[in-house]
């Protein structure tokens, strides 16, 4: 919220103090020669001197420490010190009464050291605003203070300037403003208001301010009305008037900067409030409400004000401390929202009463908040939250307990004797079971290693072995010019011989289908076994149409057609044709079947030559699907397919009338049509071949049986 | 709102489901079982049509190699030197059937010789060593069988290995293990065999009815 502009002051003599200024209203002509100040008379001591403790107690200093900074470093002035109601009776404390005083009250004052006190010359000097002697209030305060600070706030969108008594008995001079002062109230355009206006009037000893409504704390003033009233007519009863006839003058020199920066405002309202009796009280209202209460980001929670009681209540009728009507309602709202919880200390005390009275006059509900010393440790742990509504209040929420480092003030304990011979003794058992050898257990990596060996030369005693066989079948008779004798004779297969009656009873004109489903891969194998079935084909005269449904099946067909010699043989008595390939496997068989039959009328055999189960099944089942099962396949199948193709010819009637699977279906199809081919030739190799592969097998399975025993037996 | 919504729903799933994947199903199922000229000429055209898309999906799978291996070599990805060699590789095997082109004018001789450079001298022998690979690993296998299972079963596997092996190339006097292994094959073998494509048969049955209802779809992303 952008501070609203303050209505300018007028230079009559009756215009009411100017808000939002903390300093002297000494005129100029009175800096170098302050006539409040009595001839012979020594210098006032600073105000931290005569208010130090003697002793005192540090659970006030360990709240202090627990809330913001700010506060913790705020001089400890009783708030007595601004509401004296006679300030010619106001008597410096004697260090007796001190003495007497409670230790946290004197650690409360104590904290006055911390501030830098002016010297009496603080006319001399630009003021800087003092800090509010009830801005010592506890974190408590400080809490509560922000949270009604900005429902005051929200509610007041201005506040009046104000002009102390002492501006009001002088000429308002033109007087250079300080740089402080025009960075916290920039915002201040009173022309006839003469900075030494708003400055903290030099205030004797004889003239003690006895603060007015105005000169009410403002922390106070947010809070409740009701203290209001009590800053007219009585001190707070607890804590002993501190300051010295200088006091103000002092205070508004010694401002911290965290003051001047959070709550400089209300050090304006204490420099502006009149002396007693010299000044009326200013009746703007809500408008009067300083500007750092107009300040964005305070927010005062309507529930907040019951919490702190009024601490005195004063006397109504007293018209020139009588507070505005802002504060009225402060306070009537206040007391409607919630009673006070602490009965209010009605009366009126003096100054030297209040001196001898302090130490017994603690109010019930601060002695509540005195922690007990074991009660103040938990208190410090409990961490204070850092945002949202719960900002500063600490112990709000159960602290995690992960990753929270617990301080504590027990020193540390000494190991006796007792704990450190066992955790010797748990050391050397931990270095013994460490330094003991391994046990029988073989090292992983050693057995890693010795399988490795033993496996290669596994691989390379296999590699051998079919390295000879090839060697000794195949390339040594064609350079050395010898033969193996026949170890191996053709075995007469019945699928084979139903495919090779089949195709012989093939009669002129028949359309035969052959299919081409294999690739180069395939091909050494497979060449071998289509090679005697379309030797045999083309020597009936049939008409063969050549399909695959495979990329590579074309270039199969035309190489296999080459190579058994169709095109220029004199024994091929059939036509053929290659009807080409035909993509999408099973529909592409279909759709080949069908052109054929429409072509050629019904085929009256299928010839699938694959080494695939899936190619031979579509074809089966195509064939059997076109034809209703009228017309027969024939297969020449790789050795692997031989299990699979068994089952489709079983007893002769299904759709797979026959087939010759691997080299030896080859060479049995050769042997049944009465040539000698490649596969004929290649089927003593093959043999010699199967038997150096079971010599392998069987000396692996002893070698591994062995090993296996012995192992069993170890 | 709804009634888009059932529209939209039979534009982008029920019409392709039915139109493209029930009906002709069920019209060439029928021609197989209701062999009437209409239907068996409707099959046979449903099946031209399926050829020619299944002709474009192999296209289309041409070119997915290309993107994806010519991604591969532009990005220089690991294993971008085997894609180059399968890009040339595929680039050299289309040069024949491209010279083959009457309008080309390459002589025969030309580009029959470069058919068969490639497919006869390269292909075939590289495939057929492939292939051969396969008696290695099954002989190395066989090998070391007993090493990791020290079992009857093992054992057993290893008598039908070697009786299928002698029983198919059978020594001199060794007929006998001809008879073995044919036993082997049409008793035992046939009888798993057949458990096997039965329920095969049964799966590829189920999964066609699921097709034709409908409740399954694999030609679609829905």
């Amino acid at each position: 919220m952008a501070a609203a502009p303050s209505q300018p002051a007028e230079p009559e003599p009756d215009r009411s103090p100017i808000k939002g200024l903390s300093l002297p209203t000494i005129p100029p002509e009175h800096w170098q020669e302050p006539s409040h100040i009595q001839p012979g008379e020594p210098e006032e001591a600073p105000i931290g001197e005569t208010t130090e403790p003697q002793a005192g107690d540090d659970w006030l200093t360990q709240l202090r420490s627990g809330g913001v900074e700010g506060p913790a470093d705020i001089p400890a002035q009783s708030p007595e010190i601004e509401f004296p109601l006679e300030p010619s009776d106001e008597v410096p404390p004697t260090e007796s009464a001190e003495s007497e005083m409670e230790d946290w009250l004197a650690g409360l004052r104590g904290a006055a050291k911390e501030m830098p006190v002016a010297e009496t010359e603080v006319v001399a000097e630009p003021l800087e605003p003092e800090p509010h002697p009830m801005d010592t209030r506890e974190d408590w305060l400080d809490q509560l203070r922000g949270g009604i600070a900005d429902e005051i706030a929200a509610e007041a969108p201005s506040y009046p300037p104000e002009t102390t008594a002492a501006e009001e008995m002088t000429e308002p001079v033109e007087v250079e403003i300080p740089d402080w002062l025009q960075e916290l109230e920039p915002i201040i355009p009173s022309p006839g208001v003469s900075p030494e206006a708003e400055t903290v009037p030099p205030v004797a000893e004889e003239e003690a301010p006895a603060l007015e409504a105005a000169e009410m704390p403002d922390w106070l003033a947010e809070i409740a009305a009701p203290p209001m009233e009590a800053e007219v007519e009585a001190p707070m009863p607890s804590v002993p008037p501190v300051a010295e006839e200088e006091a103000p003058a002092l205070e508004a020199a010694e401002m911290p900067d965290w003051l001047a920066e959070i709550a400089a405002p209300p050090m304006e309202a204490e420099a502006e409030a009149p002396l007693v009796g010299e000044a009326e009280l200013p009746t703007g209202g809500l408008e009067e409400l300083p500007d750092w209460l107009k300040e964005p980001g305070i927010k005062v929670p309507t529930q907040a004000a019951p919490a702190v009681p009024p601490l005195v209540e004063f006397p109504v009728g007293v018209e020139a401390t009588a507070p505005p009507d802002w504060l009225a309602e402060l306070e009537k709202e206040a007391e409607i929202s919630a009673p006070p919880a602490v009965p209010a200390f009605e009366g009126v005390i003096s100054p030297s009463e209040t001196q001898e009275l302090m130490p017994a006059e603690i109010p019930a509900w601060m002695e509540a908040l005195r922690p007990h010393p074991e009660a103040a440790e938990p208190m410090d742990l409990e961490p204070a939250e850092a945002g949202g509504v719960l900002e500063g209040i600490r112990g709000a929420l159960p602290p995690l307990g992960i990753g929270i480092e617990v301080p504590t003030d027990q020193p540390p304990v000494e190991p006796t004797e007792e704990a450190v011979e066992a955790l010797l003794s748990r050391a050397q058992l931990l270095q013994s079971l460490i330094s003991q050898p391994e046990g029988t257990p073989v090292p992983v990596s050693g057995k890693r290693e010795g399988w490795e060996w033993g496996g290669r030369i596994q691989h390379w005693l296999i590699m051998l072995t079919l390295l000879l066989a090839v060697v000794s079948t195949l390339i040594l008779p064609q350079f050395m010019g010898f033969q193996f004798p026949p170890v191996a004779q053709p075995v007469d297969s019945p699928a084979v011989r139903q495919m090779y009656e089949v195709i012989e009873g093939f009669t002129e004109g028949t359309s035969v289908v052959v299919a081409f489903e294999y690739g180069p891969a395939e091909a050494d194998e497979l060449n071998l076994v289509t090679m005697p079935v379309l030797r045999h084909l083309f020597s009936q005269p049939i008409s063969v149409t050549i399909v695959t449904t495979r990329p590579e099946g074309r270039r199969i067909a035309e190489s296999i057609l080459e190579e058994v010699g169709v095109a220029d043989g004199e024994w091929v008595k059939a036509d053929y044709h290659i009807l080409g390939y035909r993509p999408g496997n099973a529909v592409g068989a279909s759709q080949l079947l069908g052109q054929v039959s429409r072509d050629s009328g019904s085929p009256q055999a299928v010839v699938v030559l694959t080494s695939r189960v899936v190619l031979l099944q579509q074809w089966i089942e195509q064939t059997r699907a076109q034809f209703q099962g009228q017309v027969p396949v024939l297969a020449g199948l790789s050795a692997a397919l031989e299990p699979v193709a068994a089952p489709y010819w079983a007893t002769g009637s299904g759709p797979l009338r026959g087939f010759a699977s691997g080299l030896g279906g080859a060479a049995a199809y050769e042997a049944a049509s009465g040539t000698v081919g490649k596969a004929t030739e290649r089927f003593n190799t093959l043999a010699i071949f199967h038997l150096f592969a079971v010599g392998t097998i069987v000396l692996g399975a002893v070698v591994y049986a062995l090993a296996g025993l012995g192992r069993k037996k170890s | 709102l709804a009634g888009v919504k059932i529209v939209s729903k039979l534009v982008k799933s029920w019409i392709p489901i039915v139109f493209f994947a029930v009906l002709p199903g069920l019209m060439v199922l029928a021609s197989y079982l209701m062999p009437a000229w209409g239907l068996v000429d409707l099959r046979n055209r449903l099946i031209e049509w399926a050829v020619i898309v299944a002709a474009f999906t192999f296209m289309l799978g041409i070119f997915n190699i290309l993107q994806v291996h010519g991604r591969r070599l532009s990005r220089r990805r690991s294993g971008w030197f085997y894609s180059l060699v399968l890009v040339v590789a595929m680039a050299l095997a289309m040069l024949p059937p491209i010279f083959s082109i009457p309008l080309l004018n390459v002589p025969e001789s030309t580009w029959m010789w470069a058919d068969r450079l490639i497919f006869d001298d390269i292909i075939t022998p590289v495939g057929a060593t492939l292939a051969a690979l396969v008696a290695f690993v099954l002989l190395a296998a066989a090998f070391r069988l007993l090493r990791t299972r020290h079992s009857a079963e093992a054992l057993l596997f290893l008598v039908v290995v070697i009786v299928t092996l002698l029983g198919t190339t059978p020594l001199v006097g060794g007929e006998w293990l001809a008879d073995v292994r044919y036993w082997l094959i049409t008793v035992p073998g046939m009888a798993g065999m057949r458990g096997l494509l039965l329920g095969v048969g049964l799966g590829i049955m189920i999964t066609a009815l699921r097709v034709f209802i409908g409740d399954e779809h694999p030609y679609t992303d829905l």
